[in-house]
């Protein structure tokens, strides 16, 4: 497992050793993509001194956490690996089968790109420490401790969520690919947002359905103890993270069984991508 | 101009399959529509009527630009075919080339506007959100047209800098939807960005393409020169696309086109 992740983090150097504008092109391009998602977020906490109870600190600590979850979770899972419907849908996953090692461990290989993906996990690591040092508290190790669960829950919704839509891929190919695809852009779109003030139908699916609000909102809000009255916890975002990947994993084997009975369909007459 | 409308009808019967997919995509502008108008009710109202802005034209000015969202920021087929090298067969068309991507651009998505629009007006009543603006409706909708006038502009510029980039087109498209709802006004009036970053964008043509149409509705005044600052925005960037795909034709051929 070791050598294959080395391998693969061999790999995402490829961009930068094409050297010169290419390299730079790559750095700035991922790392403009991926803020741009936070950059209305950005742009008013250094408007504003504040949205409802979040002054403009907690903001920043909002999108640091939200961008090192995010960072996290694209480290991880590179390469398509996160966008797990268009390797199944495209007949892909058969190469993650024929491999002599569990399905998560080659995926989770396959996916390891420590050094092309890193932007936003860079960008989130400042962004955060910079938020953390500037709020007007001081916090002890347990805090931290909880901070780091958090990010890692985070990281572990974003993951489990992309994997609970694109689980569709196993049942309709193409259909999986287009809702994959608004999956994650719901994700970076709406993840980085206080959402105190949001009308109640908004804010319930935002927090069920479309679970972003476990992104950032909700754990940021119980690690800085924004929220006017009792808060959930600052266990709620790891526990909503465990109950969702146990709900994905449900359903990915599934689909992995009928995968396993059918195989691919792009190979048919009408197949996907054929 | 028969063949241009007989493009976008063709072009709007969109596959019964895509339903479904659209409808999802409906409701996340539904979504960040209801998270914007929570955001903007939130923002301390001193520092808002500093901007020029009032808590009211701001939900207006979310609504609009979720309700014509697909309108402010349009993308033709145009970088795909010159990347997979079928702008060649295209070339061929009995059409020419900005008149038959803008049309089969413009079938696919006013459709899905009108249907957006509909469903977000449904949304700005469920939210209490007012859909009148200060501005006048029509001198909007002459507004709408220049911004689509220069987004189509701004697309094709794009397409031409990915024949220079070598085919770049995943990440210069990324690039492009990443940045433009930010820059263009879409997301956030430019007028509240800080550190008088809006100021500057006011000035780039990414804001005739959001900012302008949606300042002409909300806003009672100022509507002539945002219109002339669109217009002569539509005037440079088509200018600029005529003369750069004639420099640029050598490498479309070159990448099959």
């Amino acid at each position: 497992m070791r050598s294959l992740l080395a391998a693969n983090g061999r790999m995402g150097l490829e961009p930068f050793l094409r050297g010169g504008w290419q390299a730079l092109g790559w750095v700035v391009g991922e790392t403009l993509i991926n803020v741009s998602t936070v950059l209305a977020m950005l742009l008013l906490a250094g408007r504003f001194t504040g949205v409802g109870p979040w002054s403009s600190t907690e903001l920043f600590f909002m999108v640091g956490f939200v961008l090192v979850s995010r960072g996290l979770a694209n480290i991880f899972s590179g390469r398509n690996v996160l966008m797990i419907s268009r390797k199944i849908g495209r007949g892909q996953l058969d190469h993650v089968l024929v491999q002599p090692i569990p399905v998560w461990k080659a995926l989770a290989a396959e996916g390891f790109s420590p050094f092309d993906l890193a932007a936003t996990l860079v960008v989130g690591v400042g962004t955060l420490a910079w938020s953390v040092t500037a709020l007007p508290r001081t916090h002890d190790a347990l805090w931290f401790g909880a901070l780091l669960l958090n990010v890692a829950g985070s990281a572990c919704v974003i993951v489990a969520y992309q994997y609970l839509w694109g689980a569709l891929a196993f049942w309709s190919p193409r259909g999986a690919e287009e809702v994959n695809s608004v999956s994650a852009a719901v994700v970076s779109d709406l993840s980085a947002y206080p959402l105190d003030a949001a009308p109640r139908a908004v804010l319930s699916t935002l927090v069920t359905v479309v679970p972003v609000g476990f992104i950032g909102w909700i754990p940021t809000r119980e690690l800085l103890q924004t929220a006017h009255g009792p808060g959930v916890g600052v266990l709620a975002g790891p526990a909503a993270a465990l109950t969702l990947a146990a709900i994905t994993f449900a359903v990915f084997r599934r689909g992995l069984r009928r995968y396993e009975r059918y195989g691919s369909g792009r190979y048919s007459d009408f197949g996907h991508r054929r | 101009m028969h063949a241009f409308f007989a493009t976008m009808r063709i072009s709007a019967a969109m596959p019964v399959s895509d339903t479904p997919f659209r409808i999802i995509g409906l409701g996340l502008r539904v979504l960040q529509f209801g998270v914007l108008v929570g955001i903007w009710r939130s923002l301390p109202a001193d520092r808002l009527a500093a901007s020029g802005l009032t808590v009211s034209a701001l939900l207006t000015y979310s609504a609009l630009a979720q309700a014509v969202g697909p309108l402010l920021n349009p993308q033709t087929s145009l970088t795909e075919h010159i990347a997979n090298g079928s702008l060649a067969v295209r070339m061929l068309w009995p059409m020419g080339v900005v008149s038959q991507f803008a049309s089969e651009m413009l079938g696919a998505i006013v459709p899905i506007t009108l249907v957006g629009a509909a469903v977000i007006s449904g949304a700005a009543l469920l939210f209490h959100v007012p859909l009148t603006g200060a501005g006048s409706p029509s001198l909007f909708v002459l507004s709408l047209l220049l911004a689509i006038v220069v987004g189509l502009a701004v697309d094709f510029w794009f397409a031409l800098l990915t024949v220079r980039l070598g085919n770049g087109i995943w990440f210069v498209n990324a690039i492009r939807a990443a940045c433009t709802s930010v820059i263009s006004g879409a997301l956030i009036p430019l007028s509240l960005m800080p550190w008088h970053v809006g100021r500057v964008l006011q000035v780039l043509p990414f804001a005739a393409m959001a900012s302008g149409p949606l300042r002409v509705y909300t806003q009672s005044s100022g509507a002539a020169t945002l219109l002339a600052s669109q217009a002569a925005w539509a005037i440079v960037l088509w200018a600029g696309v005529v003369w750069w795909a004639a420099k640029s034709r050598d490498k479309v051929v070159g990448q099959g086109g």
